[in-house]
């Protein structure tokens, strides 16, 4: 016990030194821990009080917190199952860690432990309004956080599980395969899907739940019947907290300690390598120092699937739904007749450009240089073609997205030729923004020592201010819209948004070749 | 070949790695850089190689200042850290070649050499695998490689020596000499004293960061070993600026 509570303070110090900027540590994770609150509470708000709202008015307002813990457990799988493939499965350290006095089942569940404190940490700020929406809605006395503390305590331990399992078969499949990254990144899309297609049913049916009050209370007593017991815990019943705590920590501990039977054999074949000597000689091909660091920018990102899929999650789905969208042809258009026809183009906006910034591939791709930076330091390139080709790469990857999804909308919504051709230039400009601002987020941020990929990638300062600080814009654009809604047509201010994300962009990138390289010069 | 002019490295938090250090290297010529664990040895290399920043002092590389023109005078030079970290995610022969871009080589003239090195690294067959199946030794090899097919005039060094087998180091050995030969220069730091003994035209001793002495090999050993003579010098003050 003494040994898994030294390696979980490791784990946990590594975790907060992820966040860390410089030499202001402790500013870096307060930051990060900020920011992670005010979008756990902002969501959640947004979602308890309307769900308080609705549930409270058809007499059901017992089902709020189960509902709310439902989602909390959705966005946390989402959130960690594919950092639990790179923090547990292919983190460095292991070579420092398996040859000491210490179990495998130690090294493992120390490792899981520190996932589970990420969904703790979430699944607490979480739950504080759906809290607040179910006093405030009258659902019961003070009595009822004592239950409300266990799920929040026990709950995320199932979804450190399921991320956990996903985590595991990513691994071992990859370790098994010749083309490992090539499998890293099939195993992952079809988990992506699985999950996707998981949460959209679960969506569907408490929208279908909520309009029949006994289907809620029988499925939560069948299919979700953990749920069902939290929901009997806040009625009182004792007997179903203590289900609800021994469904979650048993079957954790037990999956944990079954995989850590052969989690020192994984670790060794994920470590082994295929290594043929047949090789001869052929004619080589030469390219430009542009192409060739491109080339090479994108050997990296699709050879790790923690970097594709964390940064390009946002522009497969954008593809996925405009598919979906085409196919799904009236029901949609009927579905947009019931919101209002006026608000489609703004909405299709917000959520094109919520996107694109999500797609950020810049804001950690000076840091996932990490020990092999030198090759580029040390070699004859002007900075500003090195930055190119990074910028280069997340551009494509921001316009095929934007280049595919659009056209494929406009069609879907019959939307008129102007508003298919704003939303497109607004989409193409976000991409030039987004890829300049990632940069800029990178050079102010540098994480050139990170632990492994996963920690850069996911939790590296410059992650959160690149990937968030476009959704910030985004934000502030869709209030500047909301204010002058009444002055200008949308299609006018998506022209405006558009050039203003395009000044904004030049900005940046003349900022990035004069303060920038100056920076890039002393990383 | 190198001109290092009164260069000075200070780290955040004030340590003092390098102080006001003047050294060159002439064409044609091996240089020996030694001196023990934090001397300044890989601050010196990482600055030449302009990969460190640094706000004092001027280095320049065949003419050119590695901070005011450090495209020209990269051209000029190849580096090779302690550890050969390289992308491990390139098969050898893709890492090859995406160098072979960044210094501008010909394809044909490209070939030749790495047909040329690989051969004699015996490393051919392995370079169509991934980089991160290699073990520590093969990637030294694929880095000694990538720098002799540049073609360099300066070659700069840090402890080339440490995990090569004994017929790596011997053929490298060979290599650095032929390339002196030819008109090039090569700067490397080493803790195997035997090594400088035998293979450096001139050694220079550092020690807390200050150059304590710089002549030719013969010089400095005189009738000792370069072991005798770098363990008393190790125990004399260092003279201040």
């Amino acid at each position: 016990m003494r040994k898994l509570g030294i390696l979980l303070k490791i784990n946990f110090q590594a975790m907060l030194r992820s966040f860390s900027v410089g030499k202001k540590r402790s500013a870096g994770w307060i930051g990060a821990l900020a920011l992670m609150a005010f979008l756990a509470l902002y969501l959640s708000g947004v979602y308890s009080f309307m769900l308080a709202d609705l549930l409270s008015s058809i007499g059901n307002l017992q089902l709020l917190i189960p509902m709310m813990t439902i989602l909390a457990t959705i966005v946390s799988v989402i959130f960690t199952i594919f950092a639990a493939s790179g923090l547990v499965f292919g983190s460095k350290d292991s070579n420092l860690l398996l040859p000491l006095p210490v179990s495998a089942f130690t090294v493992m569940l120390s490792k899981v432990l520190a996932l589970y404190l990420e969904n703790l940490v979430f699944s607490g700020l979480w739950m504080i309004p759906a809290t607040v929406a179910y006093l405030f809605y009258g659902g019961g006395s003070a009595f009822l956080i004592f239950p409300i503390i266990i799920s929040i305590i026990f709950v995320p331990l199932l979804s450190s599980l399921f991320a956990l399992l996903g985590g595991w078969l990513i691994a071992f499949l990859s370790a098994h395969s010749r083309h490992r990254a090539l499998m890293g990144n099939l195993i992952s899309g079809i988990l992506l899907a699985v999950v996707l297609i998981g949460s959209m049913r679960v969506n569907h049916i408490l929208q279908a739940l909520l309009l029949n009050a006994n289907q809620v209370e029988k499925t939560l007593h069948t299919g979700l019947f953990l749920f069902g017991w939290l929901m009997d815990g806040l009625q009182g019943n004792f007997l179903s907290l203590l289900w609800l705590v021994l469904f979650c920590f048993l079957p954790f501990l037990l999956i944990s300690w079954a995989l850590s039977s052969h989690y020192q054999k994984l670790l060794s074949k994920m470590q082994s390598h295929v290594l043929r000597n047949d090789y001869h000689l052929q004619k080589l091909q030469s390219n430009s120092q542009f192409a060739a660091l491109f080339k090479k920018e994108c050997g990296r990102y699709f050879g790790t699937t923690i970097y594709l899929f964390n940064t390009g999650i946002g522009v497969l789905i954008m593809i996925g739904f405009s598919i979906y969208a085409l196919v799904a042809g009236q029901s949609l258009l009927d579905f947009v007749q019931q919101i209002g026809e006026k608000i489609l183009v703004p909405i299709l906006a917000l959520g094109i450009c919520a996107i694109i910034s999500m797609t950020n591939t810049t804001c950690v791709s000076i840091s996932l240089e990490g020990n092999t930076f030198w090759v580029l330091k040390g070699s004859p390139v002007p900075t500003k073609i090195i930055f190119s080709a990074k910028a280069a790469l997340n551009l494509i990857i921001c316009w095929v997205g934007t280049i595919v999804s659009v056209p494929l909308l406009g069609i879907a919504f019959s939307l008129p030729v102007l508003s298919t051709i704003s939303l497109l230039l607004v989409g193409l400009a976000m991409g030039i923004f987004v890829a300049q601002f990632g940069l800029m987020a990178n050079l102010k941020f540098p994480k050139m020592n990170g632990e492994n990929d996963t920690i850069i990638v996911k939790q590296s300062a410059s992650a959160f201010c690149g990937i968030f600080g476009g959704m910030l814009l985004t934000a502030l654009l869709a209030g500047a819209f909301y204010l002058l809604s009444s002055h200008l047509e949308i299609e006018q201010f998506l022209f405006l948004a558009s050039a203003f994300l395009f000044l904004l962009a030049l900005a940046i990138h003349r900022w990035l070749l004069t303060r920038g390289a100056e920076i890039f010069k002393t990383l | 070949m190198l001109k290092i002019s009164e260069f000075s490295k200070t780290y955040a938090g004030g340590k003092k790695a390098v102080d006001h250090l003047n050294l060159e290297v002439h064409s044609g010529e091996i240089l020996g850089f030694i001196g023990h664990n934090g001397a300044g040895k890989t601050t010196t290399l990482r600055a030449v190689a302009g990969i460190l920043d640094f706000t004092e002092g001027e280095i320049t590389i065949d003419g050119h200042s590695i901070q005011k023109e450090p495209v020209e005078a990269k051209r000029e030079m190849a580096f090779l850290p302690d550890n050969p970290d390289i992308y491990e995610f390139l098969t050898g022969i893709k890492y090859l070649n995406f160098l072979g871009d960044l210094y501008e080589i010909p394809a044909k003239v490209r070939e030749e050499r790495i047909k040329t090195y690989a051969d004699a690294f015996e490393i051919t067959g392995v370079l169509g695998s991934a980089i991160g199946g290699y073990s520590h030794g093969m990637k030294q090899k694929l880095s000694l490689v990538s720098a002799f097919m540049r073609k360099p005039k300066l070659l700069i060094l840090d402890e080339p020596f440490v995990g090569l087998d004994p017929q790596a180091s011997f053929l490298l050995k060979g290599f650095l000499r032929e390339m002196c030969e030819t008109g090039g220069a090569v700067f490397f730091s080493t803790h195997v004293l035997e090594v400088a003994e035998k293979l450096c035209d001139r050694v220079a001793i550092i020690k807390q960061g200050k150059l304590i002495k710089v002549d030719t090999t013969a010089s400095i050993v005189g009738d000792e070993s370069l072991e005798q003579v770098f363990l008393e010098l190790e125990k004399e003050d260092v003279p201040h600026a």
